[in-house]
């Protein structure tokens, strides 16, 4: 995925290491509503 | 194939059982040549279709049932897991996923005929906690269809599988080199490709903590939950601010992505 994403000339792109787990088992908060869409007025 | 046959011939139906139990319980072993060889060596009266069938379903569906109840009792883990192990293991969870979440029970019909799905099906099976007796009919339908159809070829074929076997004989050694260099190089290409992507993007990993740190910051970040909507459905949890959409849309939509900010993406 990152690889294609930097074809379309997106540069700045990080994987977050070790995924939603990692940042689980540090004990992050995390959201249970329902999560919005990329609309494009976000970014 | 020749040796695969006097191998058979020797040790018949115990070898069946073993080595293709051995398969699917993820060992890099190729069953079809097997098959075809037991359904030849049935259409010449050395073994019966039949007990030969009875024997691959069985090892089939009890190597099935190990990983279906490791995956009911261990979750996404045991599927990450066996990916790691697969060439392609960026890939790999998400297109088995993918077949799962399009065909549902139906897709462990047709796993054993798709290269790398055969292992990973029954364990995701078991993750999405499909009940024990649908999983058993339907896996123990797709053995019978998967065995059947390689046996049926052999069996179909026999004639046919002795002479190729006699010509392979006379090519000798040569031939065995050739396939053998070219399974080699095409795994070395696979395996230089992939460090030398994953050295590239290890320089651009981010840690939870710096993301935290970014987060608490204010910085303007995109963050990206590109999970599977069956692993979301499982856990229904994203980092606070982030977009949900998989990998197709993502890829769909590259023109809303900023340019110049980070893009963050995480999975499982």
């Amino acid at each position: 995925m990152a690889l294609l994403l930097r074809k379309h000339g997106i540069k700045q792109i990080r994987p977050l290491q070790g995924g939603l787990e990692a940042w689980r088992q540090r004990g992050y908060p995390l959201d249970t509503k329902q999560s919005p869409e990329l609309t494009g007025k976000e970014v | 194939m020749h040796r695969t046959v006097e191998f058979l011939l020797q040790h018949g139906y115990t070898v069946l059982l073993g080595w293709v139990f051995a398969e699917q319980i993820g060992l890099p072993l190729p069953s079809m040549p097997l098959l075809l060889a037991a359904g030849a060596l049935a259409g010449t009266g050395h073994l019966s279709l039949f007990a030969s069938l009875v024997y691959v379903v069985l090892a089939a569906v009890a190597a099935d049932s190990i990983w279906y109840s490791l995956g009911r009792r261990k979750g996404i883990k045991v599927l990450q897991l066996l990916c790691k192990i697969s060439l392609e293991p960026d890939s790999c969870v998400r297109r088995t996923e993918g077949v799962f979440a399009k065909r549902g029970p139906r897709s462990l019909l047709i796993a054993k005929f798709l290269p790398g799905l055969s292992t990973v099906a029954p364990p995701l099976a078991g993750v999405f906690h499909m009940s024990v007796g649908r999983f058993l009919l339907y896996d123990g339908v797709g053995s019978i269809l998967w065995a059947g159809a390689f046996l049926g070829l052999g069996f179909a074929f026999s004639g046919e599988i002795e002479r190729i076997a006699e010509h392979l004989e006379h090519l000798g050694s040569g031939l065995l080199v050739l396939v053998l260099g070219a399974l080699a190089a095409y795994i070395g290409y696979k395996f230089l490709a992939r460090r030398r992507f994953l050295r590239e993007l290890r320089i651009a990993r981010i840690t939870a903590d710096e993301l935290k740190r970014k987060i608490d910051a204010g910085e303007e970040l995109v963050i990206v939950d590109l999970r599977h909507s069956m692993d979301f459905e499982a856990e229904p949890e994203i980092i606070p601010g982030a977009f949900r959409m998989d990998a197709k849309e993502l890829e769909e939509q590259t023109d809303r992505l900023p340019r110049d900010r980070e893009v963050i993406l995480y999975c499982t």
